[in-house]
């Protein structure tokens, strides 16, 4: 199970078509807009596999959007590394 | 009401974007009834981490990062945000940091080299034997036999661990760092313009600057988080412009008022047309001119008056010519920076990773000193540096084969004497010539002139240019590799492999891009039988019998006091800078010479603590590290790129980076989601030319150099020039650098990794 938070920055002229255009993504919820363009999603999907790699998808294919930034993220894994004290 | 996992996931998932944006405490009570979540559950699951307060591992930008750690093990990334540089976001790369640190191929153990195979052996067997070699190689072909190659990544301690026992101890100056490939150039544009490294301003600039002048830099890729500084300047002020000098379009171009698309290594003319414009057009500061600076052709001053007759040649027409762009399109960049208020320039490797870079650099300079654009708010010529601690390490603490700690330099006796004093060695231990810069260092591997070499937290077999020259030759020496991953391209073929300690599971200090030197906590044990690199460096010196001047080495406070010593006094004055400090504050911008001095925005003017007010008599800059006072305004010619297309080799090769990758990719490829973003190697290609050439989307392609070949998948796409391609270099089974042309600046001796010849065709 993946969850995970990011912020999208956009032109603030074009927030709200970036708006329907997230909303259309599947895996992702829309969390609001905040301080004229900045949107918050939230992006949930069972497995790695199952997500395409939305920040450069979100970065390249819609137009109005200036970058997209990561805030969270948490998967079900275990930590493989020990570590010796 | 019971919380499950994942309405706590999603509740800390909001709060988290929340806290970034500054719209509500973490306890937002509407992000919490998007999630159904009761807040009192919340405040006690998220108990039990503790968030170590540390800078990214990964650019120059030098973002604040929180590294939450739980029952010992990293727990997960934020973005730090009372930092100011970032104020808590963090790009998609920076924001993985925790999964590196846990990656499969971390290096757990030592490795030596036995009957041609990599073998785990103890610290002992490994430390033993590579002190035995070293000085074995000394005794038998003197100090200069040896080597030590560093990173723009390693902690200032290290770097100054490594120098102290190279430079001052075994006596040889090659001492190099990966910084040569990126930042030489700059340096060598700051020292021969205003005296002194590294930036006059700060990032504090940027939310006053009213046009940018982006050269040779994908700003929203290579430095996501000063690109964000830069839209939101724009969005709070519409009238802000941005123009880019860039042979490619780029994500960064979304923002961009205006682009000059040059032809790769062709636009030194545009900078001289620009000036000549400023001068023509009445837009230079005609007292600051006469105040505070000097006219150079590069070997003697010159007047004011032949700067503007070598001008004379650099018609917008002309140089239009020369660079494949439009006259009216310089025309209007010359004439926004001379009529915009307050102008930052930033640049990068597309300045710097050319056999003109010190050059480039000074035309830029140039601009800015014409204009008066310099050292008051808004204004300044602002590199922008590649790693998170070229400034700090490598650039600081002296670590490139003609310097010393504390912006000195081998060549001056004086130099010489301080350091030594500081190391508590003679002075006759250091050289007075530099050694050897990277290309010929490891040119003298294949020559057999360097016998050894310590590699430490960088991948010389995947990074240096024209690569199949050197491979031979690393593998012929003794090397010593101490990295956190294995393998990587430069591991796999060592002689003795060393684990390292890596981010998070060490103390240290980064310097970054605006000065500002920053702590890093350690949050966790070192993984497996790894060691802190300035710990195994250290050893190492004991082992060769140095251990006098290197065993109070016992904490990295305590390595970090003796260099601050090596910076009293200097231009980069750290003195204020300690631990202690450091720890309670999101880093200190030096010069900083005593513990309740804030730290300095601009340099060389009110503000600067050396400023000299006396010396200045009135003026508003005073370049104190130039004997008069003055920085120098270079005459440099339009040199083009050393390899010129033909028809033979008819497209202009360019290479960069992306924002999901890092460099060789040995941290950020362990990360599935990053790897996702760009999963293989590619080249982009424009449309015009992959139509001439029959080549579409995922064809296979061959790209061929006069050093060799490489075939990728082609992605056709309108962000090179026509004449151009661009090829990212992070895949280690896909080596770019195979291709790029080892031809450096004659002044930073840093190779030309942004232009060669090349021929394209379908594979």
């Amino acid at each position: 199970m993946i969850i995970a938070s990011m912020i999208v920055r956009t032109d603030p002229e074009k927030v709200n078509d970036v708006l329907l255009e997230l909303q259309k993504l599947p895996n992702v919820t829309t969390h609001g807009v905040y301080k004229e363009s900045n949107i918050i999603i939230l992006v949930e999907a069972e497995s790695d596999d199952k997500l395409k790699d939305l920040g450069r998808y979100i970065n390249s294919e819609f137009d109005g959007v200036y970058g997209t930034y990561p805030t969270f993220v948490s998967a079900d894994e275990d930590i493989e590394v020990e570590s010796v004290n | 009401m019971s919380l499950s996992r994942r309405d706590f996931l999603r509740a800390s998932a909001l709060t988290a974007a929340a806290t970034t944006l500054g719209v509500g405490t973490v306890f937002n009570s509407k992000m919490f009834a998007a999630t159904g979540i009761d807040k009192d559950q919340f405040m006690q699951d998220s108990q039990g981490v503790m968030w170590h307060k540390s800078v990214c591992r990964l650019c120059g930008v030098g973002c604040g990062v929180m590294l939450g750690v739980k029952d010992g093990k990293p727990f997960g990334i934020r973005g730090d945000k009372d930092n100011t540089v970032n104020a808590g976001l963090l790009c998609v790369k920076g924001f993985y940091l925790n999964k590196m640190i846990t990656a499969k191929n971390r290096l757990m153990y030592p490795m030596i080299r036995k009957n041609g195979k990599l073998t785990r052996a103890t610290w002992d067997e490994a430390l033993d034997f590579v002190a035995k070699k070293f000085t074995e190689i000394k005794e038998k072909y003197g100090p200069d036999a040896l080597a030590f190659y560093g990173s723009g990544q390693a902690e200032t301690e290290e770097t100054y661990v490594a120098n102290k026992l190279f430079k001052g101890h075994i006596g040889t100056n090659n001492v190099e760092g990966n910084p040569r490939l990126c930042m030489a150039s700059a340096v060598g544009g700051y020292i021969s313009t205003f005296g002194a490294d590294e930036p006059v301003g700060t990032y504090d600039d940027i939310e006053k600057c009213d046009m940018f002048l982006l050269v040779g830099s994908n700003t929203a890729e290579a430095h996501p988080v000063v690109y964000d500084r830069i839209v939101a300047r724009k969005k709070q002020n519409p009238n802000v412009k941005v123009v880019i000098i860039d042979p490619r379009k780029t994500p960064t171009n979304k923002i961009a008022d205006l682009h000059l698309q040059v032809i790769p290594g062709y636009d030194l003319a545009i900078m001289n047309a620009m000036a000549k414009l400023i001068i023509d057009n009445g837009y230079a500061d005609e007292q600051f001119i006469k105040d505070s600076v000097n006219f150079s052709d590069g070997t003697n001053p010159i007047t004011y008056e032949d700067y503007k007759k070598f001008l004379e040649k650099f018609t917008p027409e002309y140089a239009a010519k020369q660079c494949g762009v439009k006259a009216e399109d310089i025309v209007k960049a010359a004439k926004l920076f001379g009529e915009t208020p307050r102008v930052m320039t930033m640049w990068c490797m597309g300045v710097n990773q050319r056999v003109a870079g010190v050059f480039l650099n000074n035309l830029i300079h140039n601009l800015h000193l014409l204009t008066g654009k310099i050292g008051k708010d808004g204004c300044d010529s602002f590199s922008l540096t590649g790693q998170p601690n070229a400034c700090g390490g490598v650039r600081e603490g002296g670590g490139l084969s003609h310097l010393l700690p504390g912006h000195r330099v081998v060549a001056n006796e004086k130099h010489r004497k301080e350091i030594a004093e500081i190391w508590n060695v003679p002075a006759e231990n250091i050289k007075p010539a530099p050694g050897k810069h990277t290309v010929a260092m490891f040119e003298a591997l294949g020559t057999g002139d360097i016998k050894g070499i310590f590699i430490l937290c960088t991948s010389p077999a995947q990074s240096l240019p024209n690569l199949n020259k050197y491979l031979k030759g690393m593998e012929d020496a003794f090397m010593v590799v101490a990295e956190s991953f294995h393998p990587t391209e430069t591991s796999q073929i060592a002689d003795v492999v060393l684990p390292a300690a890596f981010w998070g599971e060490k103390e240290g200090v980064y310097g970054c891009t605006e000065r500002r030197s920053q702590h890093m906590a350690k949050a966790l044990q070192p993984a497996g039988e790894s060691r802190w690199d300035a710990f195994i460096l250290v050893d190492i010196a004991k082992r060769m019998g140095y251990g006098k001047n290197f065993e109070h080495f016992t904490t990295a406070e305590a390595i970090w006091n003796e260099y601050l010593k090596t910076t009293k006094g200097t231009d980069m004055d750290l003195t204020g800078a300690t631990y202690a400090r450091l720890k309670k504050v999101r880093g200190l911008r030096w010069p900083v010479p005593s513990e309740d001095h804030p730290g300095t925005g601009h340099r060389f003017t009110e503000g600067d603590p050396y400023f000299p007010k006396d010396k200045a008599a009135g003026k508003r800059m005073y370049f104190y590290t130039k004997s008069d006072g003055k920085a120098v305004i270079f005459a440099r010619p339009d040199k083009g790129p050393e390899e010129q297309t033909s028809p033979e080799y008819p497209i202009a090769l360019t290479t960069g980076r992306i924002l999901e990758q890092w460099h060789t990719m040995s941290m950020t490829g362990q990360v599935p989601e990053l790897v996702r973003a760009a999963p293989r190697p590619y080249v982009e290609i424009n449309p015009e030319d992959a139509k001439a050439l029959g080549i579409s989307t995922r064809d296979k392609v061959r790209m061929v150099t006069k050093r060799g070949s490489l075939i990728v998948e082609a992605k056709v796409i309108d962000r090179p020039r026509k004449g151009t391609i661009f090829v990212p270099w992070h895949w280690p089974e896909s080596l770019t650098n195979i291709l790029t042309i080892d031809a450096v600046d004659p002044g930073s001796k840093e190779p030309e990794y942004k232009v060669a010849a090349c021929r394209l065709e379908k594979a």
